[in-house]
């Protein structure tokens, strides 16, 4: 991959080195004459635009350019302006410092865009405030500008009290656009960071206003675009982004999208937070566009808008506190805290297979709104080591409960394994059995070196002397592909495994998924139809694991155990198609109904 | 085709064209080769819970000599050979296959030794001497001969 690259898409509206001359917006001139030529109070370039506001009226300077500027959709465009005695302007709700555009300097509107209670005032003397024109303006004098086309562009303001001194008001350069940072490539040792963009945007020359060094991080506004036309590696740690009060913008200004499927994002330690969520018009939001490999370790979300992610992402140990929505699109989420999220389901899945890869996560209720919603299909899934707290404490539909099984009409079962038990609501036509107090049985399998095998295929069944059933004789009779088992007290349920053996008919052994149809009795569906029912001294054991292990040598199944169950089992791996040939390990123990049970097998060769 | 095995019954069932043909009725049976080839079918999602087919002890070098592998179909499993008038050769392992095998046309041939080695060097025969051998005896024993 290529060394990172920063760049933009703003486009000079008023660029350093137009020095033409300023006029004052028919209203707003009881400030000095403009010094178009300022160049001792440049922040961009060598040259800026200033004032004298001697005055407790409205001023103003205002660039009239002889062709218009037409802004796309979706474009802002951006002012650097400022007051040196920020002390003095007046609120942002009497309109301290604005931003103005125009027809003539008669036809003009112009935005609240700060005032001395809105950063950087009163500390600081300079701001770059975006405005979308599509918002309506607060202010107007003639026939304002419609539309996104405009010949002129300005800043305004007004003091509390007369400021006599130099001049104080100050513009810099105008620019428009998407306000976008475009980042590409990275590589070992230079990998794209945000200090990177920073140092592109904070040189003299550019000024950018995007992605800018402050104190204790970075201040972001815009649209950051990773990977924009190229892959990106964009890795980086321990660093915090402010997001910028942003008052004039569309909901979906400030915009993390992460592009390009060969693209990597790591974060660790990274924080987002929005400096002002009840004023900014724009939290902050991160979504997804391509399946890339996005790691994001140990961060904060603090404040943000909504979180789109896609499964190639995985997410451990972060915080996302009172965020928007978080659609996971099969991500990973592990140990993350869900905090007072102020969307009406906290995490939206879209399906209960997706659901279960959220793990060790601890949900905290605003008071309204789901902790998770589960879309899709409905289907049996575990739920792993989640906490829920401040839900609605039992199941119903009141808007609250922490789980929202919103699948298409069906039943499935809700396995929670650790953690604490959620209060669950049921889309109409949809039945959700909670099964509490489950636990996990796993097997690892390794060979002698210790390496974990994948694709080792793992057996495990009850053994006698626990809740489940061990040998028990049963009777069979078929139906085309359906086997009706007779079996006293199984004590089994929908969707267990049992292996049957010893049925005079091929079709009827094996390992088998069963339906459940009353205490004593289940069916299941064989491979093919054996035209008879099976005779002979017919055996039926739970099964605890039947699979293969996964790529980190794994099989883990998770199910309540009323009581401590024994077991017994073997791990395989002989495959013509996928050499080495191992030979069988033995497994044995006991699955403890409440800390359940874990084995490895080590597997020696045949050769 | 491959060799199957009926769990139900617990009956290995090894098709002809499974079996190397040396020609004149006889045929070969790579023992090693057939206990990979079940092991693969005990590794599968309908092998696997029930209990493994035979034991296997892979070639020892000892002083120079290579002690052969030792194959052990464990009861209650069989061994059916398709029926047909053909003899077959065991090769490739000690092993009790004759003793497993269900009794049928099928002639089974074991060439099990106390103290057989593994040849490497020297003067032992090779493989296509010994199958040589093997069809020069078989003919004579059709002819009377032997």
């Amino acid at each position: 991959m290529a060394a990172p690259s920063y760049t933009t898409d703003l486009v000079d509206w008023i660029a350093d080195a137009d020095t033409a001359a300023w006029g004052e917006l028919t209203g707003a001139i009881a400030g000095g004459a403009p010094d178009e030529v300022d160049t001792e109070s440049a922040l961009q370039g060598t040259n800026a635009v200033s004032q004298a506001t001697n005055t407790t009226s409205l001023f103003s300077m205002c660039r009239i350019l002889a062709g218009s500027v037409t802004l796309a959709t979706n474009n802002v465009f951006l002012v650097w302006h400022g007051h040196g005695v920020a002390t003095s302007l007046l609120s942002y709700a009497s309109g301290g410092l604005r931003i103005a555009v125009a027809t003539t300097l008669a036809d003009w509107k112009a935005w609240a865009v700060g005032g001395n209670d809105v950063p950087p005032f009163p500390y600081g003397k300079w701001v770059n405030n975006p405005v979308d024109p599509t918002i309506a303006g607060e202010y107007t004098n003639g026939t304002p500008p419609a539309a996104l086309t405009f010949f002129g562009v300005g800043s305004m303001g007004q003091l509390g009290a007369a400021i006599a001194k130099g001049q104080p008001h100050v513009v810099d350069i105008i620019r428009y656009g998407r306000a976008e940072a475009r980042i590409n490539g990275g590589e070992t040792d230079n990998f794209a960071v945000f200090s990177g963009f920073a140092a592109a945007n904070d040189a003299t020359s550019t000024r950018w206003g995007l992605i800018q060094a402050t104190d204790g991080g970075y201040l972001w506004k815009g649209l950051m675009t990773l990977g924009y036309t190229s892959a990106v590696d964009f890795r980086d740690s321990n660093k915090t982004i402010f997001i910028q009060d942003t008052r004039k913008v569309y909901s979906s200004f400030n915009k993390v999208e992460i592009r390009q499927a060969s693209s990597r994002v790591d974060w660790t330690g990274i924080t987002f937070t929005c400096l002002s969520p009840s004023t900014t018009a724009s939290k902050g939001a991160l979504e997804m566009i391509d399946a890339a490999d996005v790691n994001i370790e140990s961060c904060n979300f603090i404040d943000m808008d909504t979180f789109i992610f896609l499964s190639t992402a995985t997410i451990n140990g972060s915080v996302f506190r009172r965020t928007g929505q978080i659609t996971t699109g099969g991500a990973t989420l592990t140990g993350c805290t869900i905090d007072r999220n102020t969307a009406l389901s906290a995490v939206l899945v879209s399906s209960p297979a997706n659901a279960a890869l959220i793990s060790g996560c601890a949900f905290t209720s605003d008071g309204t709104g789901h902790g998770l919603e589960i879309t899709g299909d409905p289907d049996n899934m575990t739920l792993t080591d989640n906490t829920w707290t401040g839900y609605a404490a039992t199941d119903g539909s009141t808007g609250n409960e922490a789980v929202y099984v919103n699948t298409t009409a069906g039943s499935m079962n809700l396995t929670i394994s650790g953690g604490t038990i959620p209060s669950v609501r049921a889309a109409a036509g949809v039945t959700v059995t909670v099964i509490a107090g489950a636990v996990s049985a796993s097997v690892n399998v390794k060979d002698l070196d210790g390496a974990n095998i994948e694709a080792a295929r793992v057996f495990v069944k009850a053994a006698t002397g626990g809740p489940f059933p061990f040998d028990v004789t049963v009777t069979i009779v078929n139906s085309g592909t359906t086997a009706t088992v007779t079996h006293t007290t199984h004590a089994m349920a929908t969707n267990d495994k049992v292996a049957i053996s010893g049925a005079s008919l091929d079709a009827n052994n094996g390992i088998f998924i069963i339906t459940k149809i009353d205490a004593n009795s289940y069916s299941y569906t064989m491979g093919s139809s054996p035209g008879s029912s099976p005779t002979g001294t017919i055996k039926s054991n739970f099964v605890v694991l039947s699979g293969l292990t996964d790529s980190s040598g794994n099989i883990t199944m998770s199910r309540v155990f009323p009581s401590d169950q024994p077991i017994t089992g073997w791990a395989r791996k002989a495959s013509v198609d996928d050499p080495p040939f191992y030979k069988q390990s033995a497994i044995s123990g006991s699955v403890d109904s409440g800390t359940g049970f874990s084995a490895t097998a080590l597997l020696t060769l045949d050769d | 085709m491959a060799i199957t095995i009926n769990w139900a019954t617990k009956v290995i069932n090894i098709p002809q064209d499974y079996l190397t043909d040396l020609g004149g009725g006889v045929y070969e049976l790579d023992v090693n080769t057939f206990r990979l080839d079940l092991r693969d079918i005990e590794d599968n999602e309908d092998g696997i819970p029930f209990q493994y087919t035979h034991t296997h002890n892979t070639e020892v070098t000892l002083g120079g000599l290579t002690l052969s592998r030792v194959v052990e179909i464990i009861a209650p499993y069989t061994i059916t050979f398709e029926d047909g008038q053909y003899a077959v050769n065991l090769v490739g392992a000690n092993n009790n296959i004759a003793d497993r095998t269900n009794v049928n046309q099928v002639s089974v041939r074991s060439s099990n030794s106390a103290g057989m080695v593994t040849v490497n060097s020297g003067s032992g025969l090779t493989a296509e001497q010994h199958a040589q051998l093997m069809k020069t005896l078989t003919v004579a024993k059709f002819l009377g001969l032997k």
